[in-house]
């Protein structure tokens, strides 16, 4: 279900997303399903989480899978956690868009690594 | 002429203590299997209870994972979790009752050790924020104690159902 509070985090993901596309959000990898990107006094980071679980059914046990976000912003230097948005717990209608920023600043940050290859290379 | 057996009374003790001894061994036989199933399942309810004490103290542990566990300390965790619970359920594995939990346990260790790969740092990375590891792996641990929690149900109602009233008083 939308509320005020999904609407406005809708509307700074969107763009969020935007400024990565755009070039003017630079995220690192700091490990293969989180992503970090750190401005003067924010930290933001995006975790994608695949999550199983066993579903007991008539015909026996089940394995189902389901993909969640947590989006944290972080004030720094101090490091307290000013938000975070855990699909799994709330903000469930988040999902579809937090999965397009995830795959949005994937693609991103593998275009930074080909262009650091295509200047190693013509360095040569 | 009469058979001989019409005036040998004692032809016919020998056959009556033949036929006794007969029974009786039979009786014997079934006793013997029956002391022996006996003996199979209260060994069977010892194995039980010995694996099921130590499954309350690693679900215990499962249970209480510190939330800001960094992926070296999770990787030790899980590496002994998986060994242990892998060595604990491998002999129920073709147990009727049991094995759908043992497979649904193996199942999710696994996936457990694919969500922590999940978050293994990058080198030079900058660092993940704090409660990275915890989060990926939370879900499947989880999963791993409830499967724990469910074959330890199974097991005690096993032993409960598998000894006879006066084998317990025994």
């Amino acid at each position: 279900m939308s509320t005020p509070e999904s609407e406005t985090l809708t509307a700074y993901m969107t763009r969020i997303a935007d400024d990565t596309k755009a070039g003017r959000i630079k995220w690192v990898k700091s490990n293969p399903t989180t992503f970090v990107y750190r401005k003067a006094a924010a930290q933001l980071s995006l975790q994608r989480i695949v999550q199983h679980r066993t579903i007991s059914t008539t015909q026996g046990l089940k394995r189902a899978s389901v993909t969640n976000y947590i989006f944290q912003a972080i004030e720094v230097p101090r490091g307290n956690v000013k938000l975070i948005i855990n699909t799994a717990e709330k903000y469930s209608e988040l999902r579809p868009l937090l999965d397009s920023l995830f795959e949005t600043i994937n693609i991103d940050v593998d275009r930074d690594g080909l262009d650091f290859l295509k200047k190693v290379i013509e360095q040569e | 002429m009469h058979p001989f057996w019409s005036y040998h009374g004692d032809f016919w003790i020998g056959t009556a203590l033949g036929i006794i001894g007969l029974g009786l061994t039979i009786w014997a036989v079934f006793a013997a299997t029956g002391a022996k199933e006996a003996a199979i399942n209260a060994g069977r309810t010892v194995k039980m209870q010995t694996v099921a004490l130590e499954l309350m103290g690693l679900a215990h542990e499962l249970d209480s994972l510190d939330p800001e566990i960094l992926f070296p300390a999770a990787r030790d965790f899980l590496n002994r979790v998986n060994f242990k619970l892998r060595r604990l359920i491998a002999p129920f594995q073709d147990e009727a009752e049991l094995a759908l939990f043992v497979a649904s346990i193996r199942d999710s260790l696994t996936a457990a050790k694919t969500a922590l790969s999940g978050v293994r740092p990058a080198a030079g990375a900058a660092p993940a924020p704090v409660g990275t590891v915890y989060n990926a792996i939370e879900a499947d641990l989880a999963t791993i104690s409830g499967s724990v929690a469910d074959l330890l149900g199974l097991m005690q109602t096993i032993s409960m159902n598998i000894i006879p009233p006066e084998d317990d008083t025994q």
